[in-house]
């Protein structure tokens, strides 16, 4: 299993795992603390990915560390709200590293297509 | 925003807490909090959505991702797991090795509690939990007929009473009536009773059982003509058809009638707990006449509609049951349906008894972790100085109580896999004979459920045991500890373990109490005088086919014959026969008239059991005559009716003594059966089990009122039981087609009656013995461990003058009086709790003072004794030695 490339070096990105792909698309849909995080990220895979809570900030971990994510200042109103919470948005480079993932994964889709075609309703 | 959480919820966190803290790898820097505060939104909502079952899943995964997410994600600590925990387990085993003492103890304790439990809890399986084997079994309840007026709550109920409930009951889906009954299978070598279903065609239909071969009844067997096909069941058609492909059509006689098989059951078929132990063999269907009303002799079944609920369906039942009540007046008057569901109908009276042995065991269980958890201590204060120097080496709490855990949970896996094995063995001591009593649909058998919950006890088991013992351990002041050099084992430890004696002691004695009680139960209920001896009596039960014995001419013959041919055996005593044997149970209470007072109201009438007898009946049976004769030769077809009535009869009706001599009448006075003269008064025998009464009983000579079957009873000089094969060969030799049913001698007769009752006291005993045991060996480790860290104060005590009687006397005071304490709170326990045994007691009442004697007395007996012997090895220290020791 490949290890995530620190922020410092330079290059094509790997790719992405599948969990920090959706963890990243989650953020482009709007700013979020851990747990809806982890909801929506559920949600998206349709359940086939569930992050467990020390999956989930380990994954966050490498995210900030990598710049792609980082700490949102914006808080909900403060009745919702709960101190303890972190938000977090995606960054610019984080967008950037995000489409470059789509771009790639649609390449590959392409690739595989070419050789066996979309199942067509008859 | 702080919001309150469920207890559970709170619980979860706790034990996601723990996991952060003790499990290999820890917390990613820096979220701990986070970690922490997401888990919390997770649990809360998972046990929004599911209860305490997701709450648990979701717990267990979470503490899964901590330990694999750290491990893999941590440079510092990858490959560090694997190894560090194979280094616990190693550790462990080696530890356990070196002490094989301590090990195979705390192994035996545990497996023996565990072991106790999963039996135990096989039972309650099989009685409460199991699903009864039936497609939507949940929607299956048993039909009850209710006598208003009677106070009968759970009777049998009559056929076409109950198909008119059904046709009434839109709630309903199907319904169905059922009675067993045993019958002679013959034509198929030795001539046999077997156990016969006799059911309604909805019966099959309401349990959707789907036949392995053939059909099963439909409603053209609810009329006369088609009364002897039957359906067999899968054992009956290996058995007895030796697994023929071809058996439909086959012709097997039962009751000398010529019966065709139309279908065979699937072989995991079983019956709704009919025949309590004589699972019905063959099936045949049930005729009844479409005007019976009266007769009130079946068991009903009935499947709810998907969606209608118990209460809609017995109440839509019952204004069916108001109706008939206004149509048949004489026979429906007061006569209402209820329903239970049908597992629980099953189970019945088994629950008390299988819950007071769920607790039992439980608390035998609870002693044996206490006991291993003081073991463990004990240990783990004997290991102080290796705790702390790897302390002092770097080890964190956490890993010590790491290493600690790993200990108990190795001695947890060898413990719950034996005792899972102990609970097996436990299961297959259950006497054969006495699994018979129980309905096959409850056997208890080892299932998914079962092992389950093994699994999850050995888990709390280690917990309880293992946990707290290492959090106090990995407490200790490294410093303190180093820098002392001698064991300390501070006043905290003390305490805790005194606690867990007194709580052990406390458990113990409830126990003993409970059995005691249930001894002394037993004995009163054994010392019960049946009514007839003994001793030297064997019984057997012929019953008459109609077709070779059409009626009481012929048949009275044949039994004449009978008695003729056995009373001419060498050592044979006396022969005589009745209708009804002692202590059977069988219901045949008939309603009566009296010549010399004016006739209660219709449905009034008092009503007294039917006895057929034949004159040597009562000497045979040693049955006691009061007043008047007994039945004679004399009495024949040509001479006056008469009869001989059981004393309690006799003081009920005529209580001045003048029984002898009055009339009465079967029916009402107003009946056209003739008057019965009272010849004899003779003492009541047992009936319906030693713990009830006499019934009221009115016996009738054979030759003035024939009986199909007869019970027959041979007093003979020597032991009865040397009769057995000489009956068997007379009986074949006179009929070879007629089988020898329930031949015991008297004594087993008594002794099948009492079999629950001694059993369930049997069983409670032992488990109060072994919590005894548990309670005392935990006495003797404290006591032992306590002697061994005194050693110096001993020493200094013995020299500077005290005696060994002193000493002894001050260590057995200190055992002794935390078990006191634990033997006083048990009292105080017990007496509340007593009151829960009141309906299985015979004789005593909760509140009877001698248990309450005995079991402290027990207790503090042994427990004296335990930690005497501790006590005297203190004494034999040499002072010099123990001073200078360290």
């Amino acid at each position: 299993m490949s290890s995530r490339a620190s922020s410092t070096r330079r290059g094509p990105d790997p790719p992405l795992k599948p969990a920090t792909f959706l963890v990243l698309v989650s953020l482009a849909a709007g700013d979020r603390h851990g747990y809806a995080l982890r909801k929506d990220v559920a949600e998206r895979s349709g359940g086939s990915i569930r992050l467990g809570p020390a999956s989930l900030y380990r994954t966050i971990g490498t995210l900030l560390a990598d710049g792609l994510i980082e700490e949102s200042g914006r808080r909900p109103a403060p009745e919702l709200d709960d101190e303890r919470r972190r938000y977090y948005r995606i960054t610019e480079r984080g967008r950037r590293a995000l489409r470059a993932e789509i771009s790639r994964l649609e390449a590959l889709a392409a690739a595989a297509r070419a050789v066996i075609p979309a199942r067509v309703k008859p | 925003m702080r919001r309150t959480r469920p207890v559970a919820v709170r619980v979860a966190c706790l034990l996601f807490d723990l996991g952060a803290r003790i499990l290999p790898g820890g917390v990613v820097d820096g979220f701990r909090a986070e970690i922490r505060e997401g888990f919390l939104d997770e649990a809360s909502d998972s046990y929004r959505q599911g209860g305490v079952w997701r709450l648990l899943r979701s717990t267990c995964a979470a503490i899964a991702d901590l330990v694999l997410t750290t491990n893999r994600i941590t440079p510092s600590r990858r490959g560090a797991l694997m190894p560090a925990l194979l280094q616990d387990l190693r550790y462990a085993f080696r530890t356990f090795r070196r002490q094989p003492g301590f090990t195979l103890g705390a192994l035996l304790m545990l497996a023996l509690g565990i072991g106790a439990n999963t039996a135990i809890f096989t039972l309650l399986n099989a009685a409460f939990l199991r699903p009864l084997p039936y497609p939507a079994a949940d929607r299956l309840v048993r039909v009850w007929g209710a006598r208003a007026g009677a106070g009968e709550s759970r009777g049998r109920i009559n056929p076409n009473d109950a198909a008119d409930w059904r046709r009434g009951a839109p709630g309903v889906e199907a319904l169905g009536v059922s009675t067993t009954t045993a019958q002679p299978l013959t034509g198929s070598g030795d001539p046999a009773m077997i156990p016969v279903a006799l059911v309604s065609s909805g019966f099959l239909e309401v349990l959707q059982v789907t036949p392995a071969m053939g059909r099963v009844f439909g409603p053209e067997h609810d009329r006369p003509g088609r009364d002897t096909e039957i359906v067999v069941t899968d054992g009956f058609w290996r058995r007895v058809l030796a697994s023929d492909p071809r058996a439909l059509g086959r012709i097997v006689r039962l009751a000398d009638v010529a019966c065709t098989i139309i279908g065979v059951l699937p072989p995991d078929f079983v019956s709704p707990g009919m025949g309590a132990g004589a699972e019905p063999q063959v099936w045949r269907p049930l005729v009844v006449a479409p005007d019976n009303r009266g007769g009130h002799f079946t068991l009903g079944v009935a499947r709810l509609r998907p969606g209608a609920t118990l209460a809609e369906a017995e109440s839509q039942m019952n204004a069916v049951a108001e109706r008939l009540a206004r149509e048949f007046p004489s026979t429906n008057l007061g006569q209402r349906a209820a329903l239970e569901p049908l597992r629980e109908a099953i189970a019945g009276d088994t629950r008390p008894v299988v819950l007071l042995l769920m607790a039992a065991v439980g608390v035998v269980l609870l002693s044996a972790c206490a006991n291993v958890a003081n073991l463990l201590l004990a240990r783990s204060t004997a290991r102080e100085r290796e705790l702390a120097v790897r302390g002092a080496l770097g080890a964190t709490r956490g890993r010590l109580v790491r290493q600690l855990l790993t200990e108990s949970l190795l001695l947890g896996v060898a413990a719950a896999s034996a005792g899972i094995l102990v609970g097996w063995i436990l299961l297959q001591a259950v006497p054969a004979w006495l699994a018979e009593q129980l309905p096959t649909v409850m056997a208890a058998t080892m299932d998914g459920r079962v092992l389950s919950f093994a699994l999850l006890l050995s888990s709390a088991t280690v917990v309880l045991f293992g946990l707290l013992p290492a959090i106090v351990a990995s407490r200790q002041d490294l410093r303190g500890t180093l820098a002392a050099g001698s064991p300390g084992g501070g006043g905290g430890l003390r305490r805790f373990q005194s606690t867990l004696i007194v709580v052990e002691a406390a458990l113990a004695l409830i126990l003993l109490v409970s059995a005691t009680f249930l001894v002394r139960s037993l004995v009163r209920l054994q010392r019960v005088d049946p009514g007839f001896t003994t001793a030297h009596t064997l019984t057997f039960r012929l019953s008459l086919p109609r077709t070779r014995y059409p009626d009481a001419v012929r048949g009275n013959a044949f039994f004449k014959t009978v008695m003729h041919r056995i009373a001419a055996q060498p050592g044979v005593a006396a022969v005589g026969g009745v209708n009804t044997s002692p202590l059977s149970g069988r219901n045949s209470c008939d309603s009566f008239g009296l010549d010399d007072r004016p006739a209660p109201p219709q449905g009034q009438e008092p009503c007294a059991e039917v006895r057929v007898a034949t004159p040597g009946y009562f000497t045979a049976m040693g049955i006691r005559l009061e007043a008047g004769r007994h039945l004679s030769l004399e009495d024949t077809a040509d001479t006056q009716p008469v009869a001989v009535i059981s004393d309690s009869m006799a003081k009920r009706y005529w209580p001045a003594g003048t029984a002898v001599g009055q009339r009465l009448k079967w029916g009402s006075v107003a009946s056209e059966s003739p008057w019965l003269t009272i010849v004899g008064v003779i003492g009541g025998v047992r009936h319906f089990g030693l713990n009830e009464l006499a019934p009221d009983e009115v016996y009738m000579p054979m030759e003035q009122r024939g009986a199909p079957a007869v019970t027959f009873a041979v007093r003979t000089e020597h032991d009865a039981s040397a009769l057995r094969e000489q009956v068997r060969v007379i009986i074949a030799d006179l009929d070879p087609a007629l089988p020898v049913a329930e031949l015991l001698t008297t004594n087993e007769l008594v002794a099948r009656s009492v079999a629950l009752p001694a059993f369930r006291t049997q069983l409670l005993t032992a488990f109060a013995v072994l919590a005894l045991l548990l309670a005392v060996s935990g006495v003797y480790g404290v006591v032992a461990f306590q002697v061994g860290q005194r050693r110096r104060e001993i020493g200094i005590r013995l020299a500077l003058g005290a005696t060994s009687r002193e000493v002894r006397r001050l260590v057995v005071r200190r055992g002794m009086s935390t078990v006191a304490l634990g033997c006083g709170i048990g009292v105080v326990a017990a007496f509340p709790l007593m009151r829960l045994l009141q309906d299985a007691l015979f004789g005593v009442t909760p509140g009877d003072p001698l248990p309450y004697v005995i079991a402290p007395a027990v207790l503090l007996a042994t427990a004296l004794a335990a930690s005497y012997l501790p006590a005297r090895r203190a004494t034999a220290f040499d002072p010099v030695d123990t001073i200078r020791g360290d």
